[in-house]
């Protein structure tokens, strides 16, 4: 207990700032050396692999780095990018994703959501919640890969069913034409039940005050108003934060470039993430990639922010 | 806070609640119905590989998504050697990752919440401001740092950063938890003379362990699943992850080169081999599974 360093007015800030206190800063320090000492192995760890690496990242992007050498370039790095063709075309694929993942990525979770909150049996809902996070026990390359099957020209799953029913014009190689093969990224995982999601927005709606919910049950208003007026105001919080994560998931993703199109074909559904991965470990342009991962890293944050200032609460208005 | 929702609540009709019942049960079924199609298309996917690790190549150029009979089980005992070398390799990763992620981030905590020390809070800062930075700042220069490390096809190159990384999530989620823990039952053991260290590791580590449970859960989902940190650092078969394998052995069948173009049985055979660790997990494990899935957005 004696060993407690006690202040009467403790705070991180009151250490700073002059003591009113006997004692000076760096007599409490030493006092607290040992509190220090078990500090050590852990940023010892996170010195090499967590602050080394981004601040490298930074420096990076302002050389030419290949892996072996490379010399201080400047700002030539971003300039290049300003006239890459394909990187414009990966921003354009990554706009289109996005404004794609928004909806898929939130409307069927909240969904599903909202009709297991109704559920009024909790065995049912049980069942339910657990049947929907079967697929997050198979590793995502497996998935990716099953969809690479499901879209497959020759065997796949969608080709026989349209020949199944008599539209064999319709087939396709979908994820080897240039028109198909974005929109069936975005299509992948349908119906985009993301049991992670599911069981954030779950959780929220959860958390809604009973009262709430049954005194707008009482007043037989449409389940529907209720929703609007109760729920979704209620859980904005919830949604902002899957927003984020969606945004977040989709800019610095590239699992489906990197294991189902390649990118490809063309430019068809590169992104900046995986034009980043590409130049970086199929043509040794470190320098050139981290530039584009610190772009990307700016744009993460600002959007983060934008996000978490733009989309308020209705409730804390009301407060 | 909400007050200004419940206006006009409080005027219940109370002459209603039969029909309300009535439109209630009603509605229960709609959700059913909506669910149901829901979750079988979810698990779609997943029935087509059980469908089709049982195929052999006739089969399967004959009836490339239907169920074919005979089911051919010996597919997964085909391919059940190479897999469980690679669930291995995966499992030597995590199982030494994770507990050093564990243990590093529950000592941190424990340091953080219990102890009063000059400039504390700007050490804990500097730990959680690195949830920040998202993973693509990392991938480029810590390939560069583990090439110059020489950790380039050693488990150590999977390791170290899986271990950081989840410290760095683990001091977010044990801190609170930590300091929640009442007072009285860490001072009584001091008063009974046991050290930080003894108090550390009698008390307050096994008062943690649902939320140590529920952390692990989220790190082992996200190194199970990591494709592409393990594709850039291990170029050796005899390495490669769970995801590594199932990648090699897809690719192969995708694109007709070792093992044959004609061996889709035994790529979905794989395909369902991968999956099993996580289901044993998920069996026993169910709440802290459930409870890591959902906290895993706590990240941000």
């Amino acid at each position: 207990m004696r060993d407690i360093v006690h202040t009467p007015h403790a705070g991180a800030s009151n250490y700073q700032t002059h003591s009113a206190s006997q004692n000076t800063l760096l007599q409490r320090m030493w006092r607290a050396k040992r509190y220090y000492l078990y500090l050590v192995p852990i940023f010892a760890l996170l010195g090499v692999f967590s602050y080394y690496p981004p601040i490298m990242a930074l420096y990076y992007s302002f050389t030419n780095f290949n892996g072996v050498s490379g010399k201080f370039i400047g700002l030539e790095n971003f300039s290049d990018l300003a006239t890459d063709r394909i990187f414009r075309a990966s921003i354009g694929n990554a706009i289109k994703l996005l404004l794609a993942n928004m909806v898929t990525g939130l409307i069927p979770p909240l969904l599903v959501a909202e009709l297991l909150f109704s559920l009024r049996s909790r065995r049912m809902g049980d069942f339910y919640r657990t049947a929907f996070l079967i697929p997050t026990l198979v590793p995502a390359i497996v998935i990716i890969m099953t969809w690479r099957y499901i879209y497959h020209a020759r065997y796949g799953l969608i080709n026989s069913l349209l020949s199944a029913v008599g539209l064999d014009f319709l087939a396709h190689d979908w994820l080897g034409s240039f028109d198909t093969a974005l929109p069936a990224l975005i299509f992948f995982g349908f119906p985009w039940i993301n049991a992670t999601i599911m069981l954030i927005l779950l959780a929220a709606l959860i958390d809604i005050p009973r009262e709430l919910i049954d005194a707008f049950r009482l007043d037989s208003t449409s389940t529907m108003q209720r929703i609007m007026h109760v729920d979704l105001p209620y859980i904005v919080g919830a949604i902002r934060l899957v927003i984020v994560l969606n945004i977040i998931a989709t800019l610095q993703g590239f699992n489906l470039q990197f294991a189902m199109t390649g990118g490809g074909p063309g430019t068809a559904t590169t992104v900046p993430a995986f034009h980043m991965f590409s130049q970086a470990f199929f043509s040794s342009r470190f320098g050139y990639g981290s530039a584009i991962g610190t772009l990307l890293f700016l744009v993460i944050a600002g959007l983060t922010v934008l996000t978490r200032r733009y989309l308020r609460s209705g409730i804390e208005y009301e407060a | 806070m909400f007050v200004t929702v419940t206006t006009g609540a409080s005027n219940i009709r109370p002459s209603q609640p039969s029909s309300i019942r009535a439109g209630l049960q009603r509605l229960q079924g709609v959700l059913h119905l909506i669910l149901i199609p829901t979750l079988l298309l979810s698990l779609a996917p997943l029935a087509l590989l059980l469908i089709d690790a049982g195929k052999t190549t006739e089969q399967f150029e004959a009836h490339p998504w239907a169920l074919t009979l005979p089911y051919h089980f010996e597919n997964y005992w085909v391919m059940a050697g190479g897999m469980s070398r690679y669930i291995i390799n995966s499992s030597i990763v995590s199982g030494i990752a994770i507990p050093l992620a564990l243990a590093l981030a529950s000592y941190t905590s424990y340091v953080f919440a219990r102890f009063k020390f000059p400039g504390k809070e700007m050490l804990y800062y500097a730990i959680i401001m690195l949830m920040m930075i998202p993973f693509v700042l990392y991938l480029v220069p810590q390939y560069l740092l583990v090439l110059s490390l020489g950790l380039m096809n050693t488990r150590w190159a999977l390791i170290f950063p899986y271990a950081a990384g989840g410290a760095v999530f683990g001091v977010f989620l044990i801190r609170p938890f930590m300091a929640g823990l009442a007072e009285e039952l860490f001072e009584a053991a001091r008063i009974d003379g046991a050290g930080d260290w003894q108090v550390f590791y009698r008390i307050a580590l096994p008062l943690c362990r649902p939320i140590l449970a529920t952390l692990m859960i989220i790190l082992l989902l996200g190194q199970w699943n990591d494709i592409i940190w393990p594709s850039v650092t291990m170029t050796q078969d005899k390495l490669y992850t769970v995801t590594l394998g199932i990648f090699s052995i897809a690719k192969s069948v995708f694109h007709g080169s070792s093992l044959g173009q004609t061996q889709w049985g035994f790529m979905f055979a794989a395909f369902v081999i991968s999956s099993l660790p996580l289901v044993f997990v998920f069996i026993l494990a169910r709440k802290a599974f459930i409870q890591g899935l959902s906290s895993g957005a706590l990240k941000f």
